[in-house]
């Protein structure tokens, strides 16, 4: 799929970093594109994954624009928005997050709600503090008190 | 000249209106303020809210409350509300049988028939047999769609696909042939092999035909009339699917359960009548006017109907002190509405609408303790306190300060628990009604119509406007008018239905039904709730029961502060020949503050 010569068609840019333009992120991300039915066309270019998907999306004739940098980092961008707030940032992106940037990608050229962004708004409204706490997190607290009180052992 | 605070404690809010009294003449209106009630109505915990709302209005004119002469206190109206809602049918299946979750990206289009096959065991069917692949979350789409193109290049007929992550386009595309794919099925592994099978997919804007019809669901797998009367519930919860899964499991029995709702007796001045639920609500309300008044209402025990009428005592004598067998219920407003239930035995989380009836009832209580918090006013403040006139006389006295209105008049008090009436004659009498139902049960309907299960969330529905956020720059509004921003919007609301709130807030409405359900939602819940009460109530306070014999009628209480309740009963009255409005209490307080402005009018010199 090469950008083709004449009048751009009605895609999503992608700029691929050279190191990465056989591996699985761009497989996943494309995947994702595919699965939503939306064209895109890919780039190969290195640089800053921001800028480049900023650019990227400046391109397109549907003002959305993706980019993989060589360490796996991908961004989903529009060109609308200022360069330095993208749609979605993913620093060094596994399979899973790929695939979400790819399909968000052609949510974004639908006009469908977008997901697995940071925290979605509550449903309920305001600006709620999040809530949500780490298990993990908890039972390391609880094990230092319970050493701390001498009931078990440090 | 003396100083004198009429203050109104509410449900929900606690108004204060202070005017200088002069030896003649009207009272002087200085200010007037509002906070949010502290505290169940007509006890202790009240005063607080009261006080802040005082030196909130006084410190206005820049005086304090102790320099205030007298303080009027209303009368509380001793009527008391509750709402309840019961499903009165049940989709149960008790073999899973159905898969009609409405993935948003299903794969190829058509309907599939077949028997079900483990992706695993393709290799083993006889080349010829027609088959329904079930994919598991193991495999990826590329192996997947290996193994279904050898089985089609052999001759198997692969003719549908099921699968669970969501890739049901990836598969498609390389398939050697386009077949109906239905992908996100959560609960595939429940999925039994060797049983017949349907999987049918939409082109894309189109819904499904032949699964949302139980006569096409009969004509795939043979079905004898007794039995497609069984698959009558599946086929009603896949209309408007664009992809669904139906399996035929030979112990499946799929039935639609009728709860018996049971039997509501009613028991008037005029009549006792017994009125069955399923017979709908219209039924019931006119089982209550025919008896009208009302002592009391109950129901069938040991049915939904009888549970829900003793909760609903229940709660009544939580708050009133009485024994629950003492509640005297004296109005009911039943209305129709749907809930949604996950289905039983569904295999992704799917969700039928149920019939269901809402009920609101009301009943009269003893006098609330007002004198208590009128005396505890008093030693805080140190300023005498007096308890004013029937509420709802000094709602029609404040209603009046409304420019352009005149005996005789009629007050809609449109609350949240309860939809008052009163109407003054010419010659100053006054005629009151309290019903059952208002601003709570229309949050109740939203609620469960849209399947919210957030009763915060259905209060925001009810109270601001719609709109799309149909691109990180722009929204269409529920009135069709477009709203650009020069700022992004924030991504997460993106191609979202959001509540306009007042401050400016967008709250994203957490559904993936489309704005225009919501807001039929939300409007028909308001009339249903709204109109009925508005002319019920005024039914029965025009002396001669005819709502055309009216002149005006105006609108106060918090629900009348909507942004389309009232127009929508101004235009019902005016089929009535009726001038109706929201009010606007001394041309200058809208719909608020009337009950305080009455007391401070009705102020002894």
């Amino acid at each position: 799929m090469e950008a083709g010569v004449g009048p751009r068609k009605p895609a999503i840019e992608i700029t691929v970093h050279p190191a990465v333009e056989g591996g699985s992120v761009l497989r996943e991300l494309l995947a994702g594109l595919e699965e939503q039915g939306v064209p895109w066309e890919v780039e190969v270019a290195g640089g800053e994954a921001v800028a480049l998907a900023h650019r990227a999306a400046g391109r397109s004739v549907l003002r959305v624009g993706l980019a993989v940098a060589g360490d796996g980092t991908v961004v989903l961008h529009h060109a609308q928005l200022p360069p330095e707030r993208p749609v979605q940032h993913l620093p060094r992106a596994d399979a899973a997050q790929a695939r979400l940037a790819g399909q968000n990608a052609g949510r974004l050229v639908k006009g469908l709600p977008l997901e697995g962004l940071s925290q979605p708004p509550s449903g309920s409204g305001s600006s709620a503090p999040d809530r949500r706490v780490d298990p993990a997190a908890v039972a390391g607290v609880v094990l230092q008190v319970l050493r701390r009180l001498g009931i078990l052992p440090r | 000249m003396r100083l004198v605070a009429g203050v109104d404690i509410g449900n929900v809010t606690t108004e204060v209106a202070v005017a200088r009294l002069g030896p003649t003449g009207p009272p002087e209106f200085i200010a007037s303020a509002i906070t949010r009630t502290t505290g169940v109505k007509g006890t202790l915990p009240n005063v607080r809210g009261v006080v802040m709302a005082l030196q909130d209005a006084v410190a206005r004119v820049g005086l304090r409350v102790q320099d205030l002469s007298l303080i009027r206190l209303n009368e509380a109206t001793p009527v008391i509300t509750d709402v309840a809602m019961e499903t009165i049918t049940e989709t149960i299946i008790t073999e899973s049988t159905m898969i009609g979750h409405d993935p948003s990206t299903p794969g190829g289009a058509g309907l599939g028939v077949g028997i079900t096959v483990p992706l695993e065991q393709l290799d083993r069917v006889a080349p010829g047999e027609r088959v329904v692949v079930v994919v598991g979350g193991a495999h990826t789409y590329d192996g997947a769609a290996a193994l279904i193109n050898r089985a089609l290049d052999r001759g198997v007929q692969v003719t549908g696909a099921i699968m669970q992550k969501d890739e049901a386009v990836l598969l498609n595309n390389r398939l050697g042939r386009r077949i109906p794919v239905v992908d996100e099925v959560a609960l595939i592994e429940l999925v039994p092999p060797g049983v017949p099978a349907a999987v049918e997919v939409a082109e894309p804007g189109r819904a499904i035909q032949t699964l949302s019809n139980p006569y096409g669901i009969a004509t795939i797998f043979g079905l004898g009339p007794e039995e497609t009367k069984t698959i009558v519930p599946i086929a009603r919860a896949l209309i408007g699917n664009r992809s669904a899964v139906v399996l035929k499991t030979p112990q499946g029995q799929v039935r639609e359960r009728r709860i018996p709702a049971g039997v509501l007796t009613v028991e008037g001045e005029r009549a006792r009548l017994d009125v069955n639920i399923e017979d709908g609500a219209e039924a019931v309300m006119r089982a209550v006017e025919r008896a009208w008044p009302l002592r009391d209402v109950r129901g069938e025990p040991g049915t939904n109907v009888g549970g829900m009428m003793q909760r609903v005592r229940q709660t009544m004598a939580e708050l009133t002190g009485q024994a629950p067998a003492a509640i005297r219920i004296q109005d009911v407003l039943a209305v129709d509405t749907m809930a949604h239930q996950t289905v039983r035995g569904g295999l992704a989380g799917e969700f039928a609408a149920e019939n269901a009836v809402a009920l609101a009832a009301m009943v009269k209580t003893t006098r609330l303790p007002m004198e208590q918090v009128a005396s505890a006013l008093e030693r805080e403040t140190g300023v005498a306190v007096e308890l004013g006139g029937v509420e709802a006389e000094m709602a029609v006295l404040g209603a009046l300060t409304t420019p352009g209105v005149d005996r005789p008049l009629a007050v809609l008090d449109l609350g949240g628990g309860s939809t008052d009436a009163a109407f003054i004659a010419n010659n100053g009498e006054v005629r009151t009604v309290h019903l059952a139902g208002a601003g709570e049960m229309v949050t109740m309907l939203i609620d469960s119509e849209l399947a919210l299960r957030d009763r915060e969330l259905a209060e925001k529905v009810k109270r601001y406007p719609l709109a799309k956020v149909e691109s990180l720059f722009h929204m269409r509004l529920e009135d069709g008018t477009v709203h650009f921003f020069r700022e992004a919007l924030d991504p997460r609301l993106f191609g979202r239905v959001v509540l306009l709130e007042e401050d400016g807030t967008m709250t994203p409405v957490a559904t993936d039904q489309p704005l225009e359900r919501i807001r039929a939602v939300r409007r028909t819940s308001k009339e249903r709730v709204f109109l009925t009460n508005s002319l019920r109530a005024l039914e029965k306070v025009v002396p001669t029961g005819n709502v055309r014999h009216l002149d005006f009628v105006v609108l106060v209480g918090g629900s009348a502060l909507d942004f389309e309740i009232p127009e929508m009963i101004t235009r019902k009255l005016a089929e009535y020949g009726v001038v109706a409005g929201r009010a606007n209490v001394r041309g200058c307080e809208g719909p608020r503050n009337a009950v305080a402005t009455g007391l401070v009018l009705a102020c002894r010199r």
